[in-house]
């Protein structure tokens, strides 16, 4: 039986090399190549036979992995998805369902053998986790804010005003300015800077 | 009946001074009438009567200090002269019902109707100031509050509108008043019986005036606060990535403390051929913990992430899937063209390798007064003019959104012809 081919993006080489050990250490897969960039993908897919991206979502330089996917799906639906991130944006899972991309795994999940994510993924098993991580933020954890919230917060990561916001997001400046109140008085954060900042850090939420 | 020789002065006191009384009560009555602000007629009408009482009272006290004069008429029969007595009585009496009966209907009307005097008085007391005034400028209406400001404005109370609204556009969007007050002003035309009036209004809005400062500071400081931030995301996503690498190398020391344990109980074994069992990882071999080491070493060795510019990038991509870019002209530096080269290669080298099999890029490089780029392949050729789509779709519009033209050329071979800031011909 021949073997999976598989495709690594990730802009982490001490990711790649985890992934990679993944994909060695069974004997259904087989690496292509394991590369930095999402954009470059569309190349290595014009060149190399690929059956599985194994995809990071977060990339320090060019397009992230969710608009890759995309690009993949639309032009290569056949290719199967396994999108990996350790970021608990949870924007993720929701867009990642809308793409088409088959499975979700968070990389500090260890619920699971990542292998046998794997093995699901290819026998045609559509993997997603019941939940976001839960990640403490100030006095809070991350799944005490709302939805509204976190469109807010998302928004406000990206250092726009409350004006900029409300247009964005086409509700009013009260709005905004009761959502901001609300999350800093969960958090117990000072000033909206900080909630800003310590959001995007920890990652609960990620502007594109 | 009284006899007049018995009247004696006692009949004169007391007449005079009942007479006095009812004066000074009609008197009262007026000056209370007026008090009131009830129109003029009525008190033009009680005022005569007034003095129609008055003049009874002075022909009554001088008949009767002149009582025996003989160049004065005097009735001769104390008939007739009761009647006159008792008719002047009647009369001033009769006055002076009249009179309370006009007051009280006087009082009524006040309480259900606002006299010119109350108006005034009540436009005075006006928290804001007004002033209407004709066209010409004629003053109708000036309030107390209008005064004032014109007084703070020029020094003296509204004498012309059109002067005092010309002030006040002169002293600015809001006017400064002592204590610290502003105050706005705002004119409207008016139709007053078919006149063209202007109305001034000034507003305080001291209170407005300090939200609104205190809005603009607040706005201020969250400004800052968001350029603050921007400038922060910049370098956020590095701190997030740094701590996602932290985190993976936690977890690699986590496992490196493993093995550690591994082998230490490996060694201590007696007999170390055999499998050894530990808590948390089963059965090891000497070659499983080898690998498990080599594994380790590696995750702890492997390289930073090198920062490429982006033809760095794509040149390792090509070489990395077998295509060999042959270069003619020299690699732009500035940005924008180093970005469109980029973007140009990559698209012609992902079709080169789907569509035409190619293992070489040709890239031509030329500069005359900007950029032109010319890319082809050694593939196969195409069958005629394919529809332009997908990745060369973008590359266009990517082109033009930096005010660039794009060209393709299809016969001999595929070509793709950018030109940058010059013309394509």
């Amino acid at each position: 039986m021949d073997r999976y081919k598989v495709l690594i993006v990730d802009d982490q080489s001490v990711s790649r090399q985890l992934f990679e050990s993944f994909v060695e250490q069974s004997d259904k897969y087989e690496l292509v190549k394991a590369v930095s960039s999402a954009e470059m993908v569309d190349i290595y897919l014009a060149r190399y036979k690929v059956d599985l991206i194994i995809m990071d979502v977060v990339m320090a330089e060019g397009i992230n992995g969710l608009a890759a996917s995309e690009y993949v799906k639309k032009r290569y639906p056949n290719v199967k998805i396994l999108m990996v991130t350790s970021m608990p944006e949870v924007s993720y899972i929701e867009r990642a369902r809308e793409i088409g991309i088959e499975s979700f795994w968070y990389k500090e999940d260890e619920s699971g053998p990542f292998l046998a994510i794997m093995d699901r993924t290819m026998a045609g098993d559509s993997v997603y986790p019941d939940s976001t991580p839960k990640v403490a933020l100030g006095s809070i954890m991350s799944s005490e804010l709302s939805t509204a919230e976190l469109t807010v917060l998302r928004e406000l990561t990206t250092g726009a005003g409350n004006a900029e916001i409300a247009e964005t997001l086409n509700i009013s400046v009260n709005t905004v300015r009761t959502h901001i109140q609300h999350m800093l008085e969960k958090t117990g954060y000072s000033n909206r800077t900080e909630l800003a900042i310590e959001a995007r850090v920890r990652g609960i939420v990620i502007p594109d | 009946m009284i006899s007049m020789n018995s009247v004696g002065p006692a009949l004169p006191t007391i007449l005079g001074g009942l007479m006095l009384v009812l004066l000074w009560g009609n008197a009262f009555l007026l000056y209370s009438m007026i008090t009131y602000g009830r129109g003029h007629v009525r008190c033009i009408l009680i005022g005569a009567m007034i003095v129609i009482e008055y003049l009874f009272i002075q022909v009554m006290i001088y008949r009767i200090y002149h009582w025996n004069s003989p160049s004065i008429y005097i009735p001769r029969y104390e008939a007739v002269l009761n009647m006159y007595i008792i008719s002047f009585v009647a009369v001033v009496f009769g006055f002076f019902v009249i009179t309370v009966a006009l007051t009280g209907e006087n009082i009524l009307w006040n309480r259900n109707h606002i006299s010119r005097l109350s108006v005034k008085e009540s436009f005075d007391k006006l928290p804001i100031g007004v002033c209407y005034y004709l066209e010409s400028g004629l003053p109708i209406l000036v309030n107390h509050g209008a005064d004032m400001v014109s007084l703070q404005i020029c020094g003296r109370i509204v004498r012309d509108g059109m002067e005092f609204y010309q002030l006040l556009k002169d002293a600015g969007e809001f006017i400064e008043m002592p204590g610290g007050r502003y105050l706005s002003y705002a004119r409207r035309e008016i139709l007053v019986e078919n006149n063209n009036c202007y109305v001034i209004t000034l507003n305080d809005v001291t209170e407005e005036i300090e939200r609104s400062n205190e809005l603009e500071e607040e706005n201020k400081r969250l400004s800052d606060l968001n350029a603050h931030l921007r400038n922060l995301n910049a370098t956020i996503d590095q701190v997030a990535i740094q701590s996602e690498i932290l985190d993976t190398k936690v977890r690699i020391h986590d496992s490196l403390g493993q093995i550690l344990m591994m082998t230490k109980l490996y060694m201590k074994h007696e007999n170390g051929e055999e499998t050894v069992e530990t808590d948390s990882v089963g059965y090891v071999s000497a070659d499983v913990l080898k690998e498990k080491w080599k594994e380790a070493i590696r995750f702890l060795d492997s390289p930073e992430e090198m920062k490429d510019n982006q033809l760095e990038k794509i040149f390792s991509v090509a070489e990395d899937v077998g295509i060999k870019i042959e270069l003619t002209g020299k690699l732009p530096t500035e940005e924008t063209q180093v970005d469109l080269l980029a973007k140009a290669i990559h698209e012609c080298m992902t079709n080169a390798i789907r569509h035409a099999g190619a293992d070489k890029l040709f890239v031509k490089l030329s500069y005359e007064n900007g950029m032109r780029i010319e890319i082809s392949n050694n593939g196969k050729q195409p069958s005629g003019q394919l529809s332009e789509s997908g990745g060369l779709a973008n590359l266009r519009s990517v082109v033009e959104e930096q005010g660039a033209t794009m060209q393709l050329q299809w016969e001999g071979g595929f070509k793709l012809i950018i030109c940058y800031g010059v013309s394509n011909g």
